[in-house]
């Protein structure tokens, strides 16, 4: 458990999270995240998964060519492992 | 005919897909950001500095993420 403090920084009011959270939560650079009070009046961030913006196009030719080549992809697969 | 170039999201999809996994752990997976998006950039910067045509382009997508290794080995 880490201490962190309120700050005020022009109009607004800023925590800034320590790194190991930022780490076990694996958040990145414009990651959204939802904040609320919960019923016992906790602050609750909570990480918002997003679904990638893919066009309907690119992800069906996503789609199609794991589809297609799915055997050469378990075989190289099966070479990472080795 | 227009060509669509994978941006990040895609790159990540194609990924998870390719390696049967959920897109958020292909997130994890992902190594080195700026050799992604190096490599995403290729095939548009050969395309308008090289008039690379479309196998070409391609080609140097493939060399980028191949030499580049973005994603970690598979952990399975």
């Amino acid at each position: 458990m880490t201490l962190v403090r309120v700050r005020r920084q022009g109009n607004s009011t800023v925590v800034t999270l320590a790194q190991e959270i930022v780490d076990q939560a694996k958040l990145n650079d414009g990651d959204l995240i939802e904040e609320r009070i919960d019923s016992k009046g906790r602050i609750v961030l909570e990480a918002v998964t997003t679904q990638p913006r893919i066009s309907p196009k690119m992800a069906k030719a996503i789609k199609t060519a794991a589809r297609d080549k799915r055997l050469v992809l378990n075989r190289l697969a099966e070479h990472d492992r080795k | 005919m227009e060509i669509e170039y994978p941006d990040r999201d895609a790159a990540l999809a194609a990924y998870a897909e390719a390696m049967e996994i959920p897109f958020e752990q292909a997130r994890d997976a992902l190594l080195k950001d700026d050799q992604l998006e190096s490599a995403l950039a290729r095939p548009r910067n050969a395309a308008a500095y090289e008039s690379a045509d479309l196998a070409r382009q391609a080609a140097t997508l493939f060399w980028g993420m191949t030499s580049d290794h973005p994603f970690q080995p598979s952990p399975l």
